[in-house]
């Protein structure tokens, strides 16, 4: 095999793994913006920014405004343009009811799902493993 | 056809021609925050309009999320959605009457504020204010012997408080109705949101791509018969 078939092997790999990685990201983005919004009602950016604060999740922010609109349509949401202080409006999300009770039962799958995993993958990571504990 | 060179419009319009088929004003709302982020993230970070951009992802690549999710409604087009757009023509230009009339009285006042000002400094016997017992106001050396005169001293500084006043009311009033106006302008021009309309242009966007992609190969062929 050739240096040049190996380096593209190689380059499928990562791009796998990368499209794996964005698949994670988006998978606990849903439940990480529902959480962002637990504590109150908050705007597009300033809900990016408590991801961004706490997570790492968001590569992109333009993924996270179809995230919110399509809460909002499954009725996990409201929203509302409110007039704001800068010129422009701003539409504030709320949770519903509905919405604060999916992120309850997302974040306690959550919490299962991560420990029964963190135990799988120990012996893939010793060290750091030992550094989590 | 409008040509523009400003990057957001840009970025919105590539954003608007790869949105599924929704209403339109679904499709409006979602535009509003597009731009909204892009001025809170200007405003709140001191990022350029294309960084901010870049942040937020390639307009397709956006838009297609949009499809991706449980957004897209179909083609559903409803009689309310067509008179929303008169309304708001009308609306806008309501706001434009509204915007000159602002403009036109409220600096002219301030104009006069401060030529007021001027006039005092230059020729205060013509700009004597006297009232008579009556209550009959009047300015000028000509007074009745029994008007009174009044803010002698005060009229300077009320002029030029009143003019500086008079401005920074109109400019910020301009201001904001013409934020308003641009709001309602594009609810206005939101046929081009039409999803009819948005396949077609998206139509006419790929054969104007594949046209432009077949000429720049055409143009290659005969650099490389001429190489062979």
């Amino acid at each position: 095999m050739s240096a040049e078939d190996l380096s593209g092997s190689r380059n499928r790999r990562e791009s796998d793994l990368d499209r794996w990685e964005v698949q994670l990201r988006k998978g606990c983005l849903e439940m990480a913006v529902l959480a962002a919004l637990a504590p109150g009602r908050n705007y597009g950016l300033e809900i990016i920014r408590a991801l961004e604060r706490h997570s790492d999740l968001v590569l992109s922010e333009g993924t996270v405004y179809p995230i919110l609109n399509r809460l909002r349509d499954d009725g996990l949401l409201t929203s509302s343009w409110v007039e704001s202080e800068t010129g422009h409006p701003r539409k504030y999300y709320s949770l519903t009811r509905l919405g604060y009770e999916r992120a309850t039962r997302m974040a306690e799958l959550w919490v299962q799902f991560t420990s029964g995993v963190t135990a799988l993958i120990r012996p893939l990571l010793p060290e750091q493993m030992e550094k989590v504990r | 056809m409008i040509m523009t060179n400003d990057p957001l419009e840009m970025y919105i319009g590539r954003f608007q021609a790869s949105l599924p088929s929704m209403t339109l004003a679904e499709r409006q709302d979602i535009v509003d925050e597009i731009r909204s982020h892009v001025h809170d993230r200007v405003a709140a970070h001191g990022l350029s309009i294309p960084e901010v951009l870049e942040r937020l992802g390639p307009p397709e690549t956006v838009a297609g999320e949009y499809h991706r999710g449980n957004l897209v409604v179909g083609e559903r087009f409803s009689l309310l959605v067509l008179l929303q757009i008169p309304f708001a023509a009308v609306v806008t230009v309501f706001h434009g009457m509204f915007l000159m009339v602002v403009a036109v009285y409220g600096y002219a006042g301030a104009l006069a504020c401060f030529g007021l000002l001027i006039a005092r400094m230059l020729f205060p016997e013509q700009t004597m204010l006297w009232m008579t017992p009556d209550w009959h106001l009047g300015m000028g050396p000509d007074r009745p012997p029994d008007a009174t005169v009044f803010l002698e001293k005060w009229l300077q500084p009320i002029a030029f408080a009143a003019g500086a006043a008079l401005f920074s009311l109109t400019t910020l009033l301009l201001q904001r109705t013409w934020r308003s106006m641009k709001r309602w302008y594009r609810r206005a021009t939101g046929p081009l949101g039409i999803p009819i309309l948005s396949g077609a242009r998206q139509a006419a966007s790929n054969i104007s791509k594949e046209f432009r992609d077949a000429r720049s190969r055409l143009m290659r062929v005969p650099t490389r018969l001429h190489n062979s």
